[in-house]
């Protein structure tokens, strides 16, 4: 009797571990700033989080930005990858001049002047000044006093039995448009190693 | 004398020992038997033939439900996707599948399913080869995305991947991740940098060609370099795949297919500038490592089924010559475990690489031009189905720094094959 009660009691501990397994969520949310386990070895998530945030928040903490004509204006020309593994760029400056719009309301102005977006404002202009479409307000296309640039370089080396390491440096500038005096800079850095494992040598 | 609770507690046990064996062998024949279903991958004719639509597809549908083999699947999305023209989809899932390749992080459960059941469970990482030709095509899709800061970045890539070995280290011979990287530098502002990219490729094409590699060891697109703004590069034909050597099952080797074409023709606005030569062999980077040539891929756990095989083996006579109960035991575990390792090979590869990777590199007039690109049968006839037009606007010479156009072509069927002979043109 005992010993078929365990029997029971064992198969139905198994199927149900079973149908746990089976039913654990392959698929979750989980927090972008935290590590998330799958591995890897270039910039992450929380990597672009952390620069964008750190960078935008430096800036306009401690660049002197001359206020003395009005608000200063700046615009993001990109990243200049010097690595030795490519990156999403596009991602890092959309993240950074976001951050600078939503912190930087009253410290600086953000202009955007990526090539397909003036492309648009200038057929907008052209389309209201011949009066295609309706514009109440006309203004001129705003110069910039200040551009920030930014570079990714590594060092990468590669070992015996799959080591390697990458050693990843993302450094920002901010240059005055009129001296040409670099007013600003900040770097974020950080560093992978790691081996491949014997199931893939 | 009846026997006492405490012995009859014990009979009724022992069978109960023996049903629990008996269970856990059958756990583990259910469980290797899940990791012993081969990998059937979805078709890749449709893309040799031309019908990318039905190879989108195919490959999209196998990506959302992949099981280990999603870099695969990625890189041949992406394949598909570039020779569709969808210059950043083909991007954005070649540099996925390039950022998935460098994760090298197994699960435990992944690394026993790999020594218990098949080498093609585990998450497949592409072999040296594959990983550098998905920097190289991460790289054009790059330049073509106007990054070629971006595009040099993978060409880098790409030559640290062909480099990784895993017995001894050898530096890259593939020429195309130098050349390309020159292209970059150059685009770049760096001409020094360019210059001493060149010298890498001439001397990783040498070496390359020294060991058996197809095509000269100077083409004339290093030679033209300096004086060139146009490069069009070629994927030209169909890569190897891997098939398990007869003789022995446990090696894997790449198998050529027969190829229909050859080399590109490229027409500048009518005019027949010349033709692709090969830049870099694919099949030989396959088959070579550092420039050896290789009998066969043979997995670590064939490796490990022989030498515990024979380490048992030898154990286990051993321990009979001695009378040694702990060391035939030993042997015994040993042979036991050698029997039960499964060393069917991993098969696996990027099926829609191509064989050779051509170049010519043009002058060519700034403003705007009509590149046609055909390619000659290995009969050495025009195959109409595969040429294909471009337009393209080369840059002014006088721009701060040159700016070269990247033009890429398959050699897969063009989806509206151009039949018409251009002005000056083919045969």
């Amino acid at each position: 009797m005992n010993s078929c009660f365990s029997r029971t009691a064992r198969l139905a501990i198994t199927l149900t571990l079973v149908f746990l397994a089976g039913c654990a969520r392959s698929h979750m949310r989980v927090d972008p700033d935290v590590d998330d386990g799958v591995g890897g070895g270039g910039t992450e998530s929380q990597d672009v989080r952390t620069m964008a945030d750190q960078m935008s928040r430096d800036l306009l903490a401690q660049a002197p930005l001359d206020a003395s004509h009005g608000t200063p204006s700046l615009y993001v020309v990109g990243l200049d990858n010097n690595a030795s593994h490519p990156i999403d760029k596009r991602m890092v400056v959309e993240m950074i001049r976001t951050r600078l719009v939503q912190h930087g309301r009253d410290r600086v102005r953000v202009l955007n002047r990526d090539a397909s977006t003036l492309q648009e404002v200038q057929a907008e202009r052209l389309a209201k000044r011949e009066g295609a479409v309706e514009g109440s307000q006309k203004k001129a296309l705003l110069g910039s006093d200040y551009v920030l640039t930014g570079t990714v370089r590594t060092i990468s080396k590669r070992g015996r039995d799959g080591m390697s390491s990458d050693y990843w440096v993302y450094s920002f500038v901010l240059v005055d448009l009129e001296s040409s005096e670099q007013i600003w800079a900040n770097e974020y850095d950080f560093k992978w190693a790691g081996n491949r494992p014997a199931v893939y040598r | 004398m009846s026997p006492s609770p405490r012995t009859l507690r014990r009979r009724t046990r022992r069978p109960c020992t023996r049903q629990l064996a008996s269970r856990v062998a059958l756990w583990a024949t259910v469980l290797g038997g899940a990791a012993c279903t081969a990998w059937v991958p979805p078709p890749v004719e449709p893309y040799w033939q031309g019908r990318l639509d039905v190879a989108e597809e195919l490959f999209r549908e196998r990506l959302d439900s992949s099981d280990g083999d999603w870099v695969l699947m990625a890189n041949e999305l992406a394949t598909t996707l570039d020779a569709k023209g969808d210059v950043d989809g083909a991007w954005r899932l070649f540099y996925d599948a390039g950022r998935a390749m460098e994760t090298w992080d197994a699960s435990f459960g992944e690394r026993v399913g790999t020594v218990v059941g098949r080498e093609d469970t585990r998450e497949y990482r592409g072999e040296p080869y594959e990983r550098a030709l998905n920097s190289i095509y991460t790289g054009i899709l790059a330049f073509e995305r106007g990054e070629p800061d971006n595009a040099r970045a993978s060409f880098k890539e790409a030559m640290l991947r062909d480099a990784e070995q895993s017995e001894e280290e050898f530096g890259s011979d593939f020429a195309p991740s130098f050349y390309l990287a020159a292209w970059a530098s150059r685009d770049n502002g760096q001409a020094s940098e360019a210059r001493s990219f060149l010298q890498e490729a001439r001397q990783a094409r040498q070496g390359a060609v020294a060991h058996g590699a197809r095509g000269k060891s100077d083409p004339l697109a290093f030679r033209n370099f300096e004086a060139s703004n146009l490069l069009v590069l070629a994927s030209v034909g169909r890569g190897p795949w891997k098939v398990a050597r007869r003789d022995r099952p446990d090696m894997v080797v790449m198998a050529s297919p027969t190829q229909r074409v050859r080399a590109a023709r490229v027409f500048v606005d009518g005019v027949l500038r010349g033709t692709t030569e090969v830049i870099g062999d694919v099949d030989f980077q396959a088959n070579t490592r550092g420039g050896r040539w290789l009998d066969g891929i043979r997995e670590g756990k064939a490796v490990f089924k022989e030498v515990s095989g024979t380490a048992g083996t030898v154990l286990l006579l051993e321990g009979i010559d001695r009378d040694d109960k702990g060391m035939m035991l030993a042997g015994a575990i040993a042979l036991l475990g050698s029997l039960f390792i499964s060393v069917d090979p991993d098969l696996r590869c990027w099926r829609t690489l191509p064989d050779t990777l051509q170049a010519i590199a043009l002058d060519v007039t700034p403003g705007e031009h009509r590149v046609f690109v055909e390619f000659i049968a290995t009969d050495g006839r025009v195959d109409s189905q595969y040429s294909r037009e471009y337009r393209i606007t080369v840059p002014a010479r006088d721009a701060p720094r040159l700016h070269t156009t990247i033009l890429h072509a398959r050699s897969v069927p063009a989806p509206t094959p151009h039949r018409y002979p251009p002005t000056g043109g083919s045969p």
